[in-house]
């Protein structure tokens, strides 16, 4: 299907759901009992936060409250930005393809709506995700932007087509031939290009000379649709989000984004902390260009080799102590996630985060790091990831602050519109019996 | 109504430009975490610690392989900046401004290169795969400390070993800073395997069809060629033609496109840029390979080959090298032993190397198996035994290596120019028992030995053992500070150095018991203390008569200051030798007591005394544990002044019952907390349930109003909290404030004494420990450790009681002083088998009664005790030996007399295992002597 059919279909699908589903009102206020804004700023009590159009409007202590407008009370509640998932590959029907080179793909195709993963997704307050294909690719297609509510993938989808997806896990083959196997691919891809473009200047010789009846010569019709999208990523026009399964990838995804000039956000996974002088090395040689994004497992079990002793490591605390910034991911509900084991912990954002501040990051840098920074890497550090006015008002209320014991999801939001409420949480009233304690 | 802005495609654009990264770095820079700035800070100063060079590291060894065949002795090596700057003769004065090494003892030999390994080998699913890199697969963050520890710096990977054509062999390094100056050469050969191996495994591929039709069937997977020698040469000669005929950098082969390769490395070695790693074993392989590379014009060596020696000579005159392994693997038994059939079938011999090299070939030594990588010095030397001569096998494994890499101008062998990758030997490199000391790889230093000193061993002409025997030109081996062996044919462990001393005279260290040394008082006088004060900490270790004490002989001090009372001081054995780490050998080596009267209430003064003591030490049950002590402080007490006494003690254990406020009405919690209270000021330990860590703190109590700050660590954050708290009817009630989050959290609670909780068997183990009675603990060394009880008798009355109650009764140690002369007069019976040690002070060891002289030692020797001899003075404890000498002249049997001032001193006070004789097992204090140690004449 072509992007702009769909995206009309979508409208009117859209336009229907929203007039039956919502009251036309513009305007929303939440009281919020403490409000977190972000990095930086000052805790506040007791606050009105004015949403106009799903903008924040206002955070103040005395406004008046609008006589239209809905209220959400958060009056007891910790009211802190939703969480941001920069990375994922979670609610597919599939993660991959068998072919390793298919940048052809949208994984908007594979998106279920109905997968489990969504709903978890919105327990544990996690307002946007880019979800890409796994990590058993080469160049695997391109990711979808999008907030975990909606019936159809084009009513969840914020981007159609975001981020492509490159993998460097060996999944046929040695580490060798993988690096060799997408070489070939952009190879392949520009080879094309250039006989194109020479076609192109043949005919423009030829029709000078009046050699050739062909009236138009459109480059961008002639190329190959399923080269396009690997072009359009090699002229840096879509970022990359690379997928580096070890350390002893790590100066081979450098060579590759150094040699291709890719726009590219590092996935680290595995052990690639061991590889953090690299990293910090290629930051310096490129600065303001080092995006990383850690694994979701951060807690490594190291070996002596000699003495067989174990030390726990912490990635993200390692990437920290080196001032390296970064953003942390959780897996899919299944577990899958670079062959990471499938402890359903690992799903948590606040897990993530937990485990960071356990082992010594500060909790703003932690949070930030799930937060606004992942915004930053999706290019909307101006919407999401903080509360501040004139920011979208994606934002999630709490039992208690975050790393409190008692601390859950109560409500989350995604521009001004409730998208999980846990008194209305089915899940939770089967699990507990009862509905559960709110606002 | 509102359409959701977030479906206009135009976003879909916006993701796609730029991604301004700056305010990301900005977010992290402003942090007010310290943590950041200073790891900033530290990333600049590593910046400048790359540009930086290297400090100068000076070298002065004693003998040094170059690698070449050339042996040097006593010259100087300086590396500058990871290389070898300058090699000459080790003469003249040493520079100031340069680190020093003294290996003058010591053997340097180039680092090891090992030219083949599979640490990174990967056969892949194609039969030519050129584009393999072994690289590629080599993990850089993998620690190689066993590989290291045997001096191999340099290791040549494989790509594979199973497929015709397996790949590009690497050179890497096994330590470094960065894997870029790791690595040696990305591609230093094409390996191509002429083997049996090669033609067994060739994999098939399966090309599936996207859809099946008549014209293309799916067909089954197809064999790839080269099963059969006649089928690999030709694939490799096609391979190879296709590349010649080819574009430079084009893309060859057939098959899927997984399966094709570029031909770049195939044209580089048919330019002869990049050699052909030909690994072979059948003779005709060999002679086959050798024909088609020198057709096609590449240069060639041969990797491991078993009949190699058949071709000897055309390998000779064609001068390509050969990699060979041995086939014997050092401690598998199995391997490489000589049969007829292995003989018939010229099956790999040890002696391949040594005729391949007499007939000319350079050869380069390999072991058989990726396990014996850190044998490769021994594999080396058994290629030696075999034939090979000593220096070309070494430089089989150095600098011979190092050119069939490709690697020589780095690695290889100790010249100018090179990087400075040195093994320190203890001896000759193929001499079994030299050991690896010390790797350095780029001047840097990648492994040294954990046995700090290098084992030594003295032969004596003469060795008293102390306790009574002698030996004849023996010799002692010391490692690691302590005697591993004492003997005429005594085992020396690898790298010892035996120092000879055919007249010399090698007794135990002198032990001076019962001394002052070190005791002074800043008014001069000599110490007296209770039994309270832990002697040994109270030692001056620089007290400059040590070092007297240690010039005279004398390694061992029983240290005790002056007293009288019936429970006296420690006694605490330390060393002379006050640079050693092992100062103080044991705090309390013996405590002292006095005892005035003997008969049956001497005796009973000392059981009550241990009774007393060994209920404190080992509490039978615990009842017996709560007996009254009497002269114990009790803790709990308030030891303040009265005037800002608190009307109450609320120190000890409490338990507060609060209510957690949370959903579903709250829970309700016991939060035990303990506090100490020294006057206002209160101490608080509290526990909360279910978090990790204890919150600690410290407040004041003051008009019954307890207000204490609490603080819990947890890694590097700091939690806050805070207890009030009324005081009345013996209950505190208050609220505890938790500043763990956002917000602060309020728990009222109201406590009471007592844990609360039933209390854990655990628990009160610890309330005993904090009763720590210093006027008993020294007993806890009489009774586990065998110190011995030092008794000063008045007389003869309370030596027997002494005895009886001690030895008898208590089944203790013994050691007796005073009452020598009565002793002397009356002799006493001792109890059978019961060795008591009777301290006697040098003036005492003889007198002179009616004309004649009484020798005290030998009458008390005589009547069973171990007699020690001791000063008990604070200056001339260092002529102790002299005195001793002094009490021999006087007729004392000059083996007791020696054994008086070793063995039997250090087996008095319990210390026999470790001084006092020279035995396997004791520490290494040894004094080596001129002559006879009762020889005035003799030196130390």
């Amino acid at each position: 299907m072509t992007t702009m059919t769909a995206k009309h279909i979508v409208f009117a699908g859209l336009t229907a759901l929203f007039a039956s589903a919502l009251p036309a009102q513009d305007l929303t206020v939440v009281k919020a009992g403490t409000l977190y804004q972000g990095r930086g700023k000052p805790l506040l009590k007791d606050v009105v936060i004015l949403i106009e159009n799903g903008k924040i409007k206002k955070i103040d202590k005395g406004t008046k409250i609008p006589w239209n407008a809905e209220v959400i009370d958060a009056s007891k509640s910790y009211v802190m930005p939703a969480w941001v998932l920069a990375h994922g590959s979670g609610g597919l029907d599939r993660e991959n393809e068998s072919i390793p080179v298919t940048p052809y793909l949208t994984i908007m195709d594979s998106v279920d709506p109905s997968s489990n993963y969504f709903e978890t997704a919105r327990r544990h307050g996690i307002a946007i995700l880019h979800i890409l294909p796994g990590n058993a690719t080469q160049v695997g297609g391109r990711g979808v932007l999008l907030k975990p509510s909606g019936r159809t993938p084009e009513d969840m989808a914020l981007v159609e087509k975001a981020g492509m997806k490159m993998s460097l896990q060996a999944t046929r083959g040695s580490r060798s031939q993988h690096l060799l196997q997408i070489e070939k691919a952009f190879k392949a891809a520009l080879d094309h290009r250039t006989e194109i473009l020479r076609q192109k200047a043949e005919w423009e010789e030829d029709k000078k000379n009046g050699a050739t009846t062909v009236e138009e010569f459109d480059v961008d019709k002639k190329i190959d649709k399923l080269k396009k999208p690997l072009l359009e990523m090699l002229d840096g026009k879509v970022p990359v989000y690379l997928y580096v399964p070890g350390a002893n990838d790590v100066a081979n995804a450098f060579s590759l984004i150094e040699k291709y000039k890719l726009k590219a956000v590092l996935v680290l996974g595995g052990d690639c902390y061991k590889a953090v002088d690299l990293v910090k090395r290629y930051g310096r040689r490129n600065p303001g260009k080092l995006r990383i994004i850690l694994g979701p497992k951060q807690e490594v079990v190291e070996k002596d080799p000699v003495t067989q002793e174990e030390t726990l490591v912490c990635p993200a605390k390692v990437f920290f102590d080196a001032g390296l910034p970064f953003a942390l991911s959780s897996t899919s509900s299944s577990g899958r996630w670079g062959g990471s084991s499938g402890n359903p912990a690992l799903t948590m954002p606040w897990y993530q985060v937990g485990t960071c501040v356990r082992h010594g990051v500060p909790e703003d840098i932690a949070i930030a790091a799930f937060t606004e920074i992942p915004a930053m890497f999706l290019n909307r550090a101006k919407r999401f990831g903080r509360l501040e006015v004139g920011m979208d008002a994606t934002m999630q209320s709490l039992a208690a602050a975050p790393m409190e014991p008692e601390s859950k999801v109560r409500m989350l939001l995604f521009e001004g519109q409730i998208i999980y409420d846990r008194s209305k949480d089915p899940r939770v009233k089967q699990l507990t019996g009862k509905p559960t304690q709110t606002r | 109504m509102q359409i959701p802005r977030f479906h206009l495609p135009v976003l879909a654009l916006v993701l796609t430009t730029g991604l301004g990264l700056a305010p990301s770095h900005a977010l992290f820079g402003q942090g007010s975490a310290s943590g950041q700035d200073s790891a900033s800070g530290q990333g600049s100063a590593q910046e400048q610690g790359k540009t930086e060079p290297q400090k100068d590291l000076l070298l002065r060894v004693g003998r040094l392989h170059v690698g070449n065949g050339q042996v040097l002795s006593k010259v100087r090596v300086l590396i500058q900046n990871g290389k070898i700057a300058k090699i000459g003769k080790d003469e003249g004065p040493l520079p100031e401004d340069t680190e020093v090494l003294d290996l003058s003892r010591k053997t340097l030999i180039p680092g090891l290169v090992s030219a083949y390994s599979e640490l990174s080998a990967r056969d892949v699913s194609y039969n030519v795969a050129p584009d393999e890199m072994a690289i590629d697969n080599f993990d850089w963050f993998r620690k190689h400390p066993t590989l290291l520890r045997s001096g191999l710096t340099t290791i040549y990977l494989a790509p594979g070993k199973a497929r015709l054509v397996s790949g590009q062999g690497s050179v890497v390094k096994l330590f470094g800073k960065d894997p870029s100056t790791r690595k040696l050469a990305n591609s230093a050969c094409l390996q191509v395997n002429l083997t049996d191996a090669a033609r067994r495994s060739v994999p098939a591929i399966f090309e599936p069809v996207p859809t099946p039709n008549n014209e293309s069937p799916l067909l089954p997977s197809r064999r790839q060629r080269g099963s059969s020698r006649a089928s690999q040469l030709e694939v490799l000669r096609k391979a190879f033609l296709e590349a010649k005929e080819g574009p430079a950098g084009g893309i060859g082969g057939d098959g899927p496109s997984e399966a094709r390769y570029y031909l770049t490395s195939l044209q580089e070695a048919l330019e002869g840029k990049l050699p052909i790693r030909l690994a072979t074993s059948k003779a005709d392989d060999i002679l086959h390979g050798m024909e088609l590379f020198a057709d096609l014009g590449a240069s060639l060596y041969l990797d491991r080959p078993t009949q190699a020696p058949l071709l000897a000579k055309e390998l000779a005159e064609k001068q390509i090298p050969v990699v060979l392994s041995v086939p014997m693997r050092p401690s598998v038994p199995a391997a490489g032993d000589y049969d007829k059939l292995a003989q018939e079938n010229l099956q790999l011999g040890p002696d391949h190397a040594g005729t391949l090299a007499l007939a000319g070939v350079k050869v380069v030594l390999v072991p058989q198996n990726d396990a014996d990588l850190d044998k490769l010095r021994l594999v080396a030397g058994i290629a030696a035994r075999y034939g090979l001569d000593r220096q070309k096998a070494l430089s089989a494994i150095t600098l011979e290596a190092a050119r069939v890499l490709g690697v020589a101008d780095r690695v290889g062998s100790i010249e100018v120019g090179k990087d400075a990758d040195l093994v320190v030997l203890t001896g000759e490199p193929f001499d079994a028992r030299s050991r690896v000391e010390r790797v350095l790889v780029d001047g840097a230093l990648a492994w040294k030995s954990k046995t700090t000193q290098s084992p030594f061993a003295i032969r004596a002409g003469r060795v008293l053992l102390g306790n009574g025997e002698e030996m004849r030109n023996a010799i002692v081996v010391v490692q690691n500070g302590r005697i591993t062996d004492v003997g005429p044919y005594a085992e020396l462990p690898p790298g010892t150095e035996l120092r000879e001393f055919p007249d010399g005279v090698l007794v135990p260290g002198f032990i001076a018991p019962a001394t002052l040394l070190g005791l002074h008082s800043d008014s001069g006088g000599t110490v007296s203390a209770n039994t309270t004060i832990d002697v040994a900490s109270h030692l001056t270790a620089k007290d400059p008569a040590f070092r007297t004490a240690l010039e005279n002989g004398i390694t061992s001090l029983f240290v005790t200051p002056a007293s009288n009372s019936t429970v006296g001081a420690r006694i605490a054995a330390v060393k002379t030798d006050c640079s050693g780490k092992a100062f103080v050998t044991q705090p309390v080596a013996g405590l002292r007591m006095s005892l005035a009267g003997g008969g049956s209430k001497g005796i009973a003064q000392i059981q009550a005394i241990l009774k007393k003591a060994r209920a404190y030490v080992n509490p039978p049950k615990p009842k017996a544990a709560k007996k009254p002590e009497p002269k114990k402080p009790t803790p709990k007490k308030p030891t303040t002044t009265k005037s800002d006494a608190p009307t109450v003690d609320i120190s000890g254990k409490w338990t507060a019952a609060a209510t957690m406020a949370g959903p579903g009405g709250g829970r309700k919690i016991q939060i035990p907390f303990e506090m100490g209270q020294k006057g206002k000021e209160i101490t608080l330990d509290l526990r909360l349930p279910g978090f990790p860590v204890p919150l600690k703190g410290k407040g004041t109590f003051e008009k019954n109003k307890l207000k204490v700050a609490l603080v819990a660590k947890m890694g590097s954050r700091e939690m806050k909290a805070s207890v009030e708290a009324d005081y009345a009817d013996d209950k505190l009630t208050g609220k505890l404030t938790l500043n763990f989050g956002r917000r602060p959290q309020v728990i009222a609670f109201v406590a009471s004494r007592g844990s609360g909780v039933k209390p854990v068997a655990k628990e009160k183990k610890k309330v005993k420990k904090v009763k720590k009675d210093e006027k008993l603990e020294p007993f806890r060394a009489v009774f586990n450790q065998g110190a011995p009880l030092v008794v000063n008798c008045r007389n003869r009355d309370a030596v027997l009681a002494a005895v009886e109650a001690v030895v008898t009764k208590e089944k203790l140690r013994l050691v007796v002083q005073g009452a020598a002369r009565e002793l002397v007069k009356k002799p006493v019976t001792l109890p059978a088998g019961a060795k008591i040690g009777y301290l006697l002070r040098v003036t005492e060891t003889s007198y002179t009664e009616k004309g004649k002289v009484m020798d005290v030692a030998s009458a008390l020797a005589h009547q069973g005790f171990e007699v020690i001899l001791y000063a008990g003075v604070q200056k001339g404890t260092a002529h102790l030996p002299l005195h001793v000498a002094w009490s021999v002249a006087q007729g004392f049997d000059a083996r007791r007399a020696l054994a008086s001032l070793t063995s039997a001193a250090a087996a008095s006070f319990g210390l026999q295992k470790r001084i006092g004789s020279i035995a396997k097992g004791c520490d290494a204090d040894l004094v080596l002597l001129s002559g006879d140690p009762f020889d005035l004449t003799s030196q130390v």
